[in-house]
């Protein structure tokens, strides 16, 4: 509020000082005007003075001339006497009227006679000569005497002003001319177009002449005799008398007279102008004052928000400032921005890149196959591998339990405390690897044997790490589970040793007997025995070299197997005949439950070695002799056979090896029993190269049986009829194929797949899409089954395919697997189709389910021509379910079927 | 009988007496057939447990071991041998096929006094046998 007041007042200040110097201004001008009015006062007065003094000399000259007029005119008429005057009078007819009209500056024009009366008066009506009337005033006719010819007399006589000439006639005075000035003319002739007021007094202060409407007495009266002293006193000049009121006088030299011309100005009249215009602009200023005051106040009033405003203002200047300086701050920012993001997306791809290499390292170092941890130089663990882990828990024999390693101050103290525990050298191996700590450059190694639950080793070995540069990072610990190369190696060393004592054994007797026959005397007995015993044994050693190569083979995945479709009753056949001529104490009895050909696929030689190996050890471990049975049978699509002997048997702990190569059973019993312990090796390999199994069941010391099973080949059928008048068969070697199969489906992918699987499966294909095409094909191709989709393109369903087959004799059994995408509906089992595949399906289903029907297809076959009894059938059957039958039994139509267990 | 008819022999002809142990029936007659050239009395067995019998029962001077024989292998046959008082005298010879520096150390071992690699001569067999037997 102060400082609002202070503005005021520092507002006020030129305001002020803008009026008082305007005054002073006006002041100025005033005096200046005053000046000028005083000037123009002195001129006026001048000018009066000369108009008056014209008027006079006119009037002179005017009374002069009519005096000499007159005279002369006296003189010419003799003696002219007043009396005479009408002479005179004529004369005076002749010119006073043209003094008396123009500018009617004369009252009238009078003549005096010598007596001073007056005997002639001309007014501007007419001239009069009359007796003397009046009789002029004697100082006033002295006054007229005193002057000469040609002089003039002027005076005042209070009422008028006269101007007399004296008139001589032969310097004898005569009469005189009077004229009397017309008052009003003579002012208005003074006054001219003056708008001051004009007086003409006298010394006594009488008027002679008055602008004044209404004059007072006297001068005096009007004014004061101080004025009319001042007046008189003064030459010229002005005097101010009353307010505003400035009078200028002069003093008129005529005769000797002492009058006095004024003039009066109105001093307020002179300044009025000014005076108004000084109003005015006073009234201006005021006004502006006001305004700027009125202003002023609304500021005052307004300050605090003007103020605000301003601050605002400022305010927002500088936030303005402030913003233009953020926004280059910004522009700067998001220059560097941009050069940090470009670094940043440099450094996270050198980061991606980098997190990829360390992933792929990890990977690696994971995927090594051996745990792998790091140590710092200080021995602290910085780095582990997921193996080591694995291994670490394991080596803690606590499964759930995976500690973190970091929690591990040293590697060693965490090898030592958990994984040389346990080792059989685990105190010698923990020394060493506490020594390791202090032995950066070491390059260590070691076996550690565990003998807990398994038998395991495990190396342990550490080298020292460094950096490409030489520096020293630490030191990388390995540890490997090498219990499976200690294995091999046991393994290999076994096989070596065995191999080499099995062939050195026959070869010393060869070298042995050779040499006892070429550097001894012998009997040709002895020689003959001993070259007996060289023979065989160079047989023995060429026996195990040759299974030796073919085992060889076998493992490696060498082995070539011719595979034909064989018949496996006559493999038997051969394998016995190898032996009928060579054992006599020996009786080989063999039995097929089939009682004809069981055909296989499969290498004839290979299954030939199979059979003689087992019928040749059935005879070597039956020293005794008996009876050797041989029997094959077929079930579920397999071949089994079984070679059974009553000898020697095979002691409970020896079967678990006997498949093993170089295996023989060690006993007193077979000590004379010679083999290469191949025999068994080579017969599994070849077994399980045709999917097969071989096992042996035995009774020590009652015989032994070798079973194997081989998978039967499925029975040659007939080349479907190329006759066939459809366009969409497929015809292939039905002599190669399993079976000739239709496929009703109009999905084209899912035909083409099944046929490339099915004859993948050696089976000949043939697709339609409808089900007119199927039920026509089936009227002319052998089909083995019909693999039919529910929604067929055509007028008929699968469901009515179905019924149409059932109908008709020729195909009321045939096969039928249903391929939907619904699942298996009530009206499959209503047909009495449980061959069901439900779409989307996998091509192993469909290939198993086409086996399974035609295994079952088989059977039903072989049971209707009587090769199967009819409850054996139903026994498979059931146990195809999973249903164990312990006993059936038949009477006339009744089946009784007793289950295995409670059921 | 035919250890019987051995003794009576020895004891007639004080022979020395040598038995074989090797499972290997082809061996058994090449070694004995060699050593009988030498003039020893030669019993056979066939396995580690019969040597085993035979040497306590018999004492020979000599026995030669196979090392692979079922039973027991001819180092074991070997130590029982010579950690027994009685008959740690007897000389014991390992006939083995395996022909290595391990084997050899085992045979040594075992407190072996010979070892014989297969395949070997029969000369140098019976030139060992009688080397060691004429030590005594």
């Amino acid at each position: 509020m102060k400082r609002r007041i202070a503005y005021l007042i520092i507002a006020c200040i030129p305001l002020l000082a803008l009026v008082i110097y305007i005054n002073n201004i006006f002041a100025e001008i005033k005096l200046y005007n005053i000046d000028m009015q005083l000037k123009s006062d002195e001129a006026l007065v001048h000018k009066l003075e000369a108009r008056i003094l014209e008027r006079f000399s006119k009037s002179e000259q005017d009374v002069t001339f009519i005096a000499t007029y007159l005279g002369q005119n006296l003189a010419e008429a003799g003696s002219l006497s007043i009396s005479d005057s009408q002479a005179i009078k004529n004369v005076m007819n002749n010119i006073l009227p043209s003094f008396l009209n123009v500018n009617h500056a004369y009252q009238k024009i009078s003549f005096l006679d010598k007596n001073g009366n007056e005997t002639l008066v001309a007014t501007n009506n007419k001239v009069q000569i009359m007796a003397p009337v009046n009789k002029a005033s004697e100082d006033y006719f002295q006054g007229v005497i005193r002057h000469r010819a040609g002089e003039v007399y002027v005076s005042f006589d209070g009422n008028s002003v006269l101007i007399a000439s004296p008139i001589y006639n032969d310097a004898k005075f005569f009469g005189a001319v009077v004229l009397t000035l017309q008052k009003e003319n003579l002012l208005k002739e003074l006054q001219g177009d003056t708008k001051d007021k004009v007086m003409l007094i006298e010394d006594t202060g009488k008027y002679i002449l008055t602008s004044n409407q209404h004059p007072g007495r006297d001068f005096t009266a009007d004014y004061s005799p101080e004025v009319l002293d001042t007046v008189k006193t003064s030459t010229a000049g002005h005097t101010e008398v009353g307010q505003g009121t400035l009078l200028t006088f002069i003093p008129l030299k005529l005769d000797d007279h002492k009058w006095f011309l004024i003039t009066q100005a109105d001093k307020g009249v002179i300044t009025a102008n000014t005076l108004v215009l000084q109003r005015q602009l006073m009234v201006i200023i005021v006004l502006t004052f006001a305004i700027i005051l009125g202003l002023l106040g609304l500021w005052s009033l307004s300050y605090g928000k003007v103020l605000k405003a301003e601050r605002l203002r400022m305010e927002n200047d500088e936030l303005a400032n402030l913003n233009s300086q953020l926004r280059r701050k910004q522009t700067e920012l998001e220059e560097q921005t941009a050069v940090v993001e470009e670094l940043n997306a440099q450094l996270e791809d050198e980061s991606r890149r980098y997190h990829q290499q360390k992933d792929t390292l990890q990977a690696i170092i994971d995927s090594v196959g051996m745990g792998l941890a790091m140590t710092d130089t200080t021995g602290k663990s910085i780095f582990m591998n997921k193996v080591w882990r694995r291994i670490f828990r394991y080596a803690q024999g606590n499964d759930g339990d995976i500690r973190t390693f970091a929690e591990d101050n040293l590697v060693a103290d965490h090898l030592i405390q958990n994984l040389v525990a346990g080792a059989t050298n685990a105190e010698q191996v923990s020394e060493e690897i506490k020594e390791l700590r202090d032995n950066y450059e070491e390059h260590y190694r070691a076996e550690l044997e565990y003998k807990e639950s398994t038998h395991r080793y495990c190396r342990i070995s550490s080298v020292p790490c460094r950096a490409t540069d030489g520096q020293a990072l630490g030191r990388i610990f390995l540890f490997r589970d090498i219990t499976r190369f200690k294995e091999i190696d046991l393994l290999k060393s076994e096989l070596i040793s065995t191999v080499s004592h099995e062939l050195r054994t026959p070869m010393s007797s060869i070298m042995g007997f050779s040499e006892l026959l070429l550097t001894r005397q012998l009997s040709p007995e002895r020689s003959r025995q001993y070259i007996e015993v060289i023979h065989e044994q160079a047989e023995r050693l060429t026996k195990l070299i040759s299974d030796f190569l073919d085992i060889q083979r076998m493992e490696s995945g060498k082995q070539v197997l011719d595979k034909q479709r064989l018949d496996f009753v006559e493999i038997v056949n051969q394998a016995i005949e190898l032996f009928s001529n060579t054992e006599e104490k020996h009786r080989i009895v063999f039995e097929s439950s089939q009682g004809r050909s069981l055909y296989i696929h499969a290498d004839h030689d290979k299954l030939l070695q199979v059979m003689s190996n087992l019928l040749s050890n059935a005879i070597k471990y039956s020293p005794q002799g008996g009876e050797i049975s041989i029997k094959v049978m077929a079930q579920e699509g397999m071949l089994q056979a079984g070679v059974s002997d009553h000898g020697l048997g095979i002691p409970e702990e020896a079967r678990t090896k006997l498949f093993s190569k170089f295996f023989r059973v060690d006993n007193d019993d077979r000590r004379e029993i010679g083999g290469t312990g191949l025999g068994l090796a080579i017969c599994k390999e070849i077994v399980q190269a045709h999917n097969g199994k071989i096992w042996a069941e035995s009774t020590y010391g009652e015989g032994s049986t070798f079973y194997i099973t081989l998978p039967l080949a499925e029975p040659v059928l007939s080349k479907p009829d190329s006759t066939t008048k459809i366009q969409t068969v497929e015809s292939d070697d039905a002599n190669n194929g399993k079976g000739t199969i239709l496929i009703v489906e109009d999905d084209k992918n899912l035909v083409n797949l099944s046929e490339t699987v099915l004859k993948e499966e050696g089976f000949v294909t043939y697709a339609v899409s409808t089900g007119e095409d199927a039920l026509e094909l089936v009227g002319q191709v052998d089909f083995k089954m019909i693999i039919l989709d529910i929604n067929l393109a055509g007028r008929l369903n699968g469901w009515d395919v179905v019924k149409t087959l059932k109908e008709k004799e020729k195909t009321a059994n045939m096969p039928v697997i249903i391929s939907s995408i619904y699942e298996n509906s009530a009206e499959s089992q209503s047909q009495g189709i449980s061959n069901y595949l439900v779409k989307p399906f996998k091509p192993e289903q469909l290939v198993n389910v086409v086996h399974k029907v035609m295994r079952e297809n088989v059977e039903a076959q072989m049971w209707m021509q009587g090769e199967e009894s009819l409850d054996e059938h139903v026994q498979n059957i059931l146990r195809r379910n999973g249903i164990k039958v312990k006993e059936l039994k038949r009477t006339d139509s009744i089946l009784m079927i007793t289950l295995d267990g409670e059921s | 009988m035919f250890l019987q008819g051995l003794k009576e022999i020895e004891r007639e002809n004080r022979l020395k007496k040598i038995l074989v142990a090797d499972d290997e029936k082809s061996l058994r007659m090449l070694i004995s057939g060699t050593l009988e050239i030498g003039n020893f009395l030669v019993a056979e067995a066939d396995n580690g447990q019969d040597a085993w019998k035979m040497v306590s029962e018999e004492k020979p001077d000599l026995v030669i071991l196979d090392v692979m024989m079922p039973g027991m292998t001819g180092y074991q046959v070997c130590q029982l041998i010579k950690s027994n008082q009685e008959l740690q005298k007897i000389k014991v010879i390992i006939l083995t096929a395996k022909g290595q520096q391990a084997d050899k150390e085992a045979a040594l071992e075992a407190r072996a006094d010979y070892y014989i690699a297969k395949p070997f001569s029969p000369a140098q067999l019976l030139s060992v046998v009688e080397d060691i037997l004429g030590e005594q």
